[in-house]
């Protein structure tokens, strides 16, 4: 399921619970074992839905990364502070590069 | 957009890439849990966290232990792709990945040798908080 057969917009990417029933409701793209490819972003929902199904605490994945890993770990910046010192990204020609190879 | 590639590599083009502004900027997808993309820490953070699965670790004179048994690390992150299989979401490249989803050593992941897992490492994957 490397992703959703629709358009989606941000604001999808950005609601968790919208994102699970999309990913409940999509069939697999090919039979399961006769290949493989890179799940760029459905890696990401799949996996923290299954940690927060089995954590008796029931925590998002970004809180329990925090919690049980690192508190330096963010996934999901909540705390001004934190955000006033997050890097900015900038894409280059040489990163484009590389991108499309892998 | 239909190509199967833009759809794995955008979430559907919610997430464009190559865009005159990067979106991976905007405070809405930091604030948003992303975990394939939106990651953000430190260095020494993200340090943590992968010795953490190779070895007990000391941070400031604290014990950590080890997050794994060295049969759940080897199982975790021993290639299960067939080799040479393309891959059918990254332009049908060679690539190789773990029962667990980490990427091991293969022609797209060819630093470090044998027994490295993790991921290539496209800058969108991490960010790094400036100290």
């Amino acid at each position: 399921m490397p992703y959703i057969d629709q358009p989606l917009t941000l604001e999808d990417a950005c609601n968790w619970s919208r994102m699970i029933d999309l990913l409940i409701a999509e069939k697999p793209h090919w039979k399961p074992g006769s290949t493989h490819g890179y799940h760029g972003h459905t890696t990401g929902y799949i996996a923290g839905e299954l940690i927060r199904r089995v954590d008796p605490q029931h925590r998002s994945y970004g809180q329990f990364v925090r919690d049980e890993l690192d508190k330096e770990y963010y996934v999901g910046v909540l705390d001004d502070a934190v955000e006033a010192r997050v890097a900015p990204l900038f894409e280059k020609a040489v990163e484009k590069k590389i991108i499309s190879i892998c | 957009m239909s190509m199967i590639y833009d759809k794995t590599l955008t979430c559907s083009g919610a997430l464009p890439l190559e865009q005159p502004k990067m979106i991976y900027n905007e405070s809405q997808v930091h604030r948003a849990e992303l975990p394939a993309v939106n990651g953000i820490t430190n260095a020494r953070s993200l340090a943590k966290i992968y010795s953490l699965l190779i070895n007990d670790v000391n941070e400031n004179g604290k014990k950590l232990k080890c997050l794994l048994s060295k049969n759940i690390l080897t199982q975790a992150i021993t290639n299960i792709t067939p080799a040479g299989e393309p891959d059918q979401t990254l332009y049908n490249k060679t690539t190789s990945f773990s029962k667990s989803g980490f990427q091991t050593y293969g022609d797209c992941f060819n630093i470090f040798g044998d027994g490295v897992f993790g991921h290539t490492g496209k800058t969108i994957i991490f960010k790094y908080l400036q100290y």
